[in-house]
This record gives C-alpha cells, structure tokens and sequence, in this order.
C-alpha cells in the first residue's frame, strides 16, 4: 500500500504542478492577488507529495519490496543497509525522483522564504519553479516510471551496478543535483523577469544567494565525482575531460559567470539582460547534462540508461524549456530597462572582462563536448575530443583569468586606478614571482609550466589576502584597528577572498601532478619497486570475501626511507549480484600527497600486474574546490545576501565598508 | 480499501491546501517596497565615506546614482497599480482545482499503476523453509572454506535452481563440472540453468552445453528435450515436432518430463501438420491455401478474440507472407484483446519484438 501511495502521490503532484503553473500565471496576467497567492501554497504542497512520493520509494528499497521493478534491477537482499538508501538514486528513475524531489524541495524553500518579495514577481518565479517539476513528473510517470511493480514478485533482486557500490557514489549525486536543480531557480527568477517585465538590482539581490547555494552544491558535486573517479575507476587521474564531466562543468562556469554579474547588477544597476540570458543559459546546461547523462548518448560509465524513449523525452523537455525561454528572452528583453554605463577601468570592468573568459570557456568545452555528438549523428563517424583539444582551449583562457582576478578584486567600483591598483598588489605580485623562482632553480630540467601555474596559484592566494588586508587597513590605521576592521568585514568579502584562494590551491594541486610519477609494472610477491621517494613492497595476493562481492586482493607495503609507512590493498571485486568485476584502487595518504595502487589480473608466470603512482600534493586539487565551496556558503550567510525577509528587517547598525 | 481511503484524503488535503488561499479575502498589503534595499545602499556608502575608503567625490556620485535608483523604483511601483482580487475569478480557479486535481490524477493513476498489488517486504514473505536456507548458508560458508569440492557445488546447484538464484546455480554447476569431471548430466543441468537464467530462451551457451551433453551420451533425456525446443525457438516447427516425437516414445508419458513432452506435441500438431498438408502442393495453389487458411484464422479471431495463440499465429502467418501493415493490425487488434492482461499481454509483446513489429504503446 505504502508502494501505491508513493505512487499515486507523484500522480498528484503531476496535477498539482499543472495547477500550479497556470492559476498563478492567470493571477500575475490579470494582477489577482487571491490566485498569485496561490503560489506558494502550490508549492509547498508539491513538495510534500513528491516527498512523500520519494519516502515510499526508499521504504521500498529498505524493505527489499521486489514487486517494484526498480527495486528488483537495482537492490539486493544482502545489500548493505547504506546502499539500500543510496541505491535509490544510483539509477535512472531514481536519480530522475531525486532530481525532482530537490527541485520541489528549491521551490518549497522558495515560497517559504520568498514571502518578502514583490508579489508579481514571486508568483511567477513559482509558476515556472512547477511547470519544471510539471514535465519532469511527467517525464517520470510515462518514460522512467519507478513504480512499476511486478506480480508474481521475485525473490532476490539483481543488484546494485557494483560501479556504483561505493561511498562516493552515495554523496555524489545528490550534490550535484542540488547545483544542477538549484541553477533552477536562477532561471525561474530571470523567466519571471521577463513575464513581468521588471528587473533591476533588487532582482538581482533576491536571486543572488539561490545562485551562490546552486554554485557551491555544483562545485563540491564537481569535486567529489572528481574524486570517485580518481579512486573508484583506477585510470590514475583526477580529470578526463569525460563529456559526463564537462556537463557538469558547463553549469558550472556559466554559474560563475552569473554569480559576479549579479553582484555588478546589484551594484550598479548594469548588466541586466545579460544578467538574465546568463540565469537562462545556467539552467539550460544543466538541462543539456541531465539530457547527456540521462538519455544515454553517452556510452560512457555514468550512461547507465539507454533506452531511447527517454533520450527523445528528455530532448522534448530540453527543447521546450531551452527554446522557449530564448524565444520569450528575445521578445522581452529588449522591453527591460537598460541600466547604466560604466567605464572599462573599474570594478565592473573586470567582471564583465571576468564574464568573456568564462563564457569563452564554456563555449570552448561545449564545442568539445557535443561536436563529436553532433558528427556522430550526422556521418555516424566516432572521432574523440580528449585533453590535447581542452589544454589547448581551455586553459589558454583560464590562465590569464587567473592572472587579472587580483587586479579586478582590488579594482573599485565606477572608477578604478590600475596604476593605483598595481602598486597595492605589488608585494603580493612580487612574493609570487619569486616562490615561482625558487621552484624552477630546485626543480631545474623538470617540467616548464608547472612552477608557473604554482606561481600563479600563490599569486591568487597572496591577491585576496592583500584584497582583505587593504580593505581593512583603509587609509593607514594602527594594527589593531585594522585587525578589527578585518573581522567586521562583511561575510561576503570574506567570502569572495576565501572562494579565490580555493581557485590559487586548486591550481597548485594540479600543477603540482607534474612531478607525479607513474609506474606500469608486473610484479611477483617479494619484489620492490620505487615510485618517486617510495619503496613499494609486492607481500602477496589473495582472495577474500565481502558481504556481497569476492575480492582478488594484493598486498603491497610502502616504504619510505627505510621505514614502513603504510599497506596498500588495491583488489578486484566481483560482485555476486552482478557478474561484473570492478577494479579498488587503493590510497596511502602522506602529508598532502598520495602513493596509488591499482591492480590487473595475474598472468600466468605468477606476476601481478600493478599500476602504482606517487601524487605529490594532489589533495590540494580537492581541497581548493572545498574551500571555494566553503567562501561561496560564507557570502550565503553574508546577512545582506539574504532573502527579502533579511533586506525588510531593521536596518543594521554596523554595517561595515565594502 | 484503506489504500483509495488514503488516496482520497491525500487528494482531499491537496484540493484543501490549494483553496485555501482563494478562500482568504484580505487584500495583501505585503508589496515588498525596493525603498529598503535602496536606503542601506545609503547607508552603505556614507559608511564607505566615513572611513575613507571612497574619496568624497565619488561619494557624492554614488550617493546620487542610488537616490536616482529609488526614485526611479518608486515611480515604477506607483505605475504598475493596485493588485485586484476578483471573487468571480477565484470561483472559476476553485472550480478549476475541485475539477482538474481529482480529474486528471485518478484516470492517470489508474491507467499506470496497481492499486490491487499489495506491497511485498521481503520480512513478511513466503521464504524458502528456514532449514533448507541454513543448510545452503552451511554449504556455502563449507565451499568458501574448501573451494574445490565439486561434490558441494553439485549438491547445492538443484538448492538454488529451487530458490530461483539461476545465477548461482549456473556458477556452481560449472565448479562442478570442471571439479568433477564432464558428464552428460552435469551438461545438460547446466545448461538447463542458463536456459532458467535467459527466461526460458535456449541460448548459444545453452545449446553448446546440451549438445556436449549428448555427445557423452545420446540418451540424455533433458539435453535432447531442450534441443528439440530450441528448435523450436528457431521457428523450425517440423524439426521440433520429430524431436518430440521420438522422445515421447522412448519415456514414461506420466513422469513430468514426458507430460511437458506431451504438452509440446499438441501445441505443435496443429502447425506442422497443416504445414506438410500444404507442402504437398504446387506453389501457386501453396499460396492461395495459405492465404485462405490465415484469412480463416482471422475471421475466427473476429468472433472469439479471447485465443491468444491464435493472435499470435496470426501476427507471424502475416509477417511471413510479406504484410507487415497486416500484421501490425491484427497485433493491435491482439492488444486490444488481452487490455487487461497482463500476462497475455507481455507474450504478444515480446512476439511483437521478435518480429520486429511496433512497440508496445
């Protein structure tokens, strides 16, 4: 019963999203408060049906109901406890009512706390907030149904894809989809700017912390799945430019890009419409991801739906939203009141500066990404755009991003004085040249661009500490003053300063994996191999089992000048559900760097084949991305950012200098 | 009956909640007024001013491009008028929810779901008599233990071919057939997992393990049995039949695999048979009898649509005679036929799939 309930309640919300859409709309067309306030009732009871929809598919799953097809193709009894609740996500349908439950989950949030803004314009944010959910359930009930249930009902299940069987999995997608669904309201908010034909720097002060949270879900979702593939597919990288990838990674910058316009909007009442096809242009790439991984197009790992049916529905749903919306984009926005102009040297001048590369950017992975779709379809030939296309794309344009962002951060809005700029940032710029320096005397004939990208990494780090130094420091207070100034500064400064920093570490982490060493070698037990400053140990090989797979395991010790350091126990697992071996990497974490084992199988001669690497300070890729995740949740909590309610509160007393 | 009890309240509470601000009458006065945001921009940079941070010229200019913005804010509220609530309109939205919400989930759910399947933890189930599953957990933690007992596998393989776990018992009826040697009833049990594990389709693998079955001994009921139906499967219903025939005469008609045999030989006469009567004449006369014969088929698939391997002769009677728009009518006809059953259903579809005919709607 509980099954059929779930059932029926993604049945209602199907209704109660068609409901929601056109009442609302017909309220903001005809300025009826009674239907605009429709709304938010709309979707808080949205909400609670594709919640209670989603309860009944995980109690399904806990249960082992295997009269639900999805349970039967994607569960087993033995499965552990944890599995059994990520497992509801971990395939197509279910990843589909995870993706509308956090969907109406944004717009419940919305409506609650949305009370405090113009009435027209919050009606109509809902009213598209539930015509996404509407195709989505709709997309959900007809091609991806997770409900289908099975009479007589089988015994045991088939198991869960043993790819997936894994922590990283379990967080992975919901992260990501938070920043994939979250870019939602972003576009729900420049969709409702167009239907009723107002922006203007209070818009964009109300959508502004919905982006930041979209931004940082993406970024951590980004760097987690990073990091799945790093240890869980044993390729031995952090980055494949893997089209699954760059979906997730075009939102991604688009997302960047509409974070800083909306603060030059806000600021200066500029930017609007770009403002706007920026907003529609952030949810559509998530759309164009969801369609990628979702419609199978993809014959990657991550494309574990295939079933064309889907793949059109998707595309229907991506046409209607992406079209549409460009369409009324097109119509409306040349009737938006055109902010003001501002000169090139200034603040805004290097957002916007900011805005080119990053559009660049994404229009450079978007090219390598669908091309080769695009040709395939059209010749049937398979060509493939790998990393030499993005290093040679990409990263041409990131680098000298990186270069100007201290100089922008520090620029002041309206007029800015490069001249004066550069002379504040002078010790920062300085302090980096010479860390790049000593890095190329003491690695001297080792790689050529890595000590640069560590320099601009530092260079990045040491900006946004002088940005905050200067800001309290103002026109030259005693320490202390400072000192205090510094903590008074509003959240979102700090904020900002801590997500650059992330940008300079990450970039460290990565140039760093140019002094990576890889070795492919065949080892019987007994025998050592060095990896960089590392002695590696083949002990020996063995079998064992777990509670649902069977493990070839081998047994390495790490030595390190002498003195064992650490096992390592990478193996190859078959699971009992699913006949299909998955390789384990295994990690040894030293100081900030990890020693990496992969392994083979074991050729006839007795030898194992082991990938085995040394990846000094990798983690810093990862823990830049945590801390640009972090500086994005400070400038959320920043009280100015808050939602309307915060902006009709009494005005602060202290509010201190931006 | 308690499930449409709930489905009711919970639509019941949805229609509540969404009629609920229809029903207020007060006019909000919320308008969220943009003068706030404007103001603390004030404040913000006569704060900037104060510590220095802007020189006062640019002071001066911020101060007055923010004021123009408020202005500018001002105006635009004072243009776009009060908001209105017509009670004429709120009656026909009432009316739209009261009618749309139950209208169009209850026809939807019902046309998807299955509110007659309860739901089936695996806790409450019939499982397997607790003794059994103790003795495979026994043999099973026995075999991890001593992973070269053939005879362990060969004893627990017909354990999980009742169980259903085909795909262990494919596992350990190869262990025991590479641990204890080859014969022909290890081979033929294997196979006869596969073909469980495949949903009943004698696949290559299958196959191979029968046919080395029967190479060790041409007697070998099971493997000729399962011969005989993939034959079967390959539409070669003559082939079939013979092999049928022969086993049938060689077994106890009473023992389970002579009435499956039995069972197989009357599904298959009527076809075959017609079929050699056909053989026997020219070719133009073979057409016109053929077509005679399937237009009778249809006609008494017209007064009694209940005969679903009737339908489905007929559906490959027309694929074979080149009539595919044929074929696709009648399987919609067949469809329409079996609506409601499932079962019956799911066969003509798969039928449907192997002929290559359109998919299931």
């Amino acid at each position: 019963m509980i099954v059929e309930l779930g059932h029926y309640a993604l049945v209602l919300a199907l209704a109660v999203s068609l409901i929601g859409t056109a009442l609302p709309l017909w309220g903001v067309k005809t300025n009826d408060a009674a239907l605009m306030r429709m709304a938010p009732s709309a979707s808080l009871v949205l909400f609670g049906l594709v919640a209670l929809s989603y309860a009944a598919l995980t109690k399904a799953y806990l249960d082992s109901d295997f009269s639900v097809l999805n349970v039967i193709e994607n569960s087993h009894s033995a499965k552990p406890l944890m599995y059994r609740i990520s497992g509801v996500w971990s395939n197509h349908e279910g990843s589909m009512l995870l993706w509308v439950l956090i969907l109406a989950l944004f717009s419940g949030l919305l409506a609650w706390f949305g009370r405090g803004m113009p009435q027209r314009l919050f009606a109509a944010v809902l009213a598209v907030q539930s015509s996404i959910t509407a195709a989505f359930v709709l997309f959900l009930l007809v091609a991806s149904n997770p409900f289908t249930r099975v009479a007589p009902a089988p015994m045991e299940g088939r198991g869960l894809n043993p790819l997936l069987q894994d922590p990283g999995l379990a967080i992975h997608p919901p992260l990501l989809y938070v920043g994939y669904v979250g870019c939602s309201v972003a576009f729900s908010f420049a969709i409702g700017a167009l239907i009723t034909g107002r922006i203007d720097a209070a818009w964009a002060r109300f959508v502004r912390p919905w982006t930041l949270v979209a931004w940082c879900f993406l970024t951590l979702g980004i760097a987690m799945g990073s990091y799945w593939a790093y240890y869980e597919l044993g390729w031995g990288g952090w980055w494949f430019w893997d089209p699954v990838e760059n979906a997730s990674l075009m939102p991604w910058l688009v997302a960047t890009a509409l974070i800083h316009s909306t603060v030059v909007m806000e600021k200066r009442d500029a930017l609007k419409v770009w403002t706007i096809l920026l907003s529609i242009l952030t949810f559509s790439l998530s759309l164009v991801g969801t369609f990628l991984v979702r419609s199978g197009v993809l014959t990657s790992v991550h494309a574990f739906a295939v079933d064309p049916e889907r793949g059109l529905f998707i595309l229907g749903i991506l046409i209607l939203f992406i079209g549409g919306s460009l369409t009324l984009f097109a119509w409306r926005a040349p009737l938006l009141k055109q902010g003001g102009i501002f000169a090139p040297v200034s603040r805004e001048g290097a957002l916007v500066l900011n805005n080119l590369f990053l559009a660049a950017a994404t229009a450079a992975v978007f090219i390598g990404t669908l091309y080769p779709l695009a040709l395939e379809a059209l010749t049937g030939a398979k060509i493939s755009v790998g990393a030499p296309f993005f290093d040679a794309t990409f990263l041409p344009l990131m680098l000298p991003l990186a270069f100007i962002l201290p100089f922008g951060q520090a620029l002041a809005w309206k007029r800015g004085d490069l001249l004066g700029v550069s002379q504040r940032l002078a010790t920062a710029l300085g302090l980096s040249i010479l860390i790049t320096i000593i890095i190329y005397a003491a690695t001297w004939g080792g790689p050529v661009l890595a000590p640069l990208g560590i320099g601009l990494g530092f260079w990045l780090i040491f900006g946004s500490i002088a940005d905050i130094g200067l800001r309290a420091k103002g026109h030259g207070v005693a320490l202390s003053v400072a000192l205090r100034r510094a903590v008074g500064l509003p959240l979102s400064i700090w904020g900002s300063t801590l997500a650059h920093m992330g940008v300079g570490v990450s970039m460290i982490g990565v140039a760093c994996t140019a002094w990576g060493v890889e070795k492919i070698v065949e080892m019987k037990p007994g025998e050592t191999v060095q990896v960089g400053r590392f002695d590696v140990k083949l002990e020996g090989a063995g079998l064992r089992n777990g509670p649902d797979y069977r493990e070839n395991f081998a047994r390495f010790i790490v030595i390190d000048g002498g003195r064992v350091v650490g096992a390592l126990e990478p193996g190859k697992r078959i699971f009992t559900g699913r006949t299909m071996p998955t390789s384990e990497a295994a990690l040894l974490t030293r100081g900030l760097g990890q020693v990496y084992a992969s392994v083979g199988d074991v050729n006839p001669q007795g030898q194992i084949a082991a990938r085995l690497y040394w990846k000094p300070w990798v983690l810093f890729i990862w823990i830049g991305a945590v801390i640009m995740a972090l500086g994005g949740f400070l400038s959320v909590l920043d009280r100015r950012a808050r939602i309307a309610a915060a902006v009709k509160a009494r005005l602060p007393r202290a509010v201190p200098a931006e | 009956m308690v499930l449409w009890f709930s489905l009711a309240i919970l639509t019941g509470l949805a229609v509540l909640a969404l009629l609920w601000p229809l029903s207020r009458t007060r006019v909000a006065a919320d308008e969220a007024d943009d003068s706030v945001f404007y103001t603390q921009e004030l404040a913000d940079i006569e704060r900037d001013a104060e510590r220095g941070l802007i020189g006062p010229a640019e002071a001066e200019a911020a101060r007055a491009e923010a004021a123009r913005r408020l202005i500018a804010s001002r105006r635009r509220q004072g243009g776009e008028g009060e908001t209105s609530a017509s009670p004429n309109r709120a009656r026909w939205a009432a009316l739209a929810v009261l009618i749309a919400i139950p209208a169009i989930a209850l026809p939807l759910y019902l046309r998807i779901a299955s509110p007659d399947l309860p739901d089936q933890p695996l806790a409450s189930r019939e499982t397997a008599p607790e003794g059994v599953q103790d003795a495979v957990a026994q043999i099973e933690r026995h075999l991890a233990k001593n992973p070269n007992d053939g005879r362990g596998y060969e004893v627990v393989a017909p354990v999980y071919m009742e169980m259903g776990r085909f795909d262990d018992a494919v596992r350990a009826l190869s262990e025991a057939a590479r641990l204890l040697g080859p014969s022909a009833s290890r081979f033929s049990a294997l196979g006869q997992a596969r073909v469980a594990q495949s949903g009943g389709v004698v696949t290559a693998e299958a196959r191979a393990d029968f046919e080395r079955a029967l190479s060790l001994d041409a007697n070998d009921l099971r493997a000729r049995y399962f011969i005989a139906m993939a034959a079967e499967q390959d539409g070669n219903n003559a082939k079939a039949l013979d092999a049928y025939r022969t086993l049938a005469a060689q077994i106890d008609p009473s023992s389970p695999i002579g009435q499956a045999v039995a069972a197989k030989i009357a599904e298959l006469l009527p076809k075959s048979e017609a079929g050699s009567v056909v053989a026997a004449l020219p070719k133009d006369d073979q057409t016109k009898m053929i077509r005679a014969m399937v237009a009778g088929l249809a006609q008494k698939l017209e007064s009694n649509p209940a005969d679903a391997d009737g339908w489905m002769r007929l559906i490959r009677s027309y694929v074979v005679l080149g009539e595919p728009s044929q074929a696709e009518a009648a399987l919609t006809k067949a469809r329409a036929a079996f609506a409601t059953n499932a079962d019956v259903l799911r066969r003509i579809n798969d039928e449907a799939r192997n002929l290559k005919l359109g998919a299931a709607p």
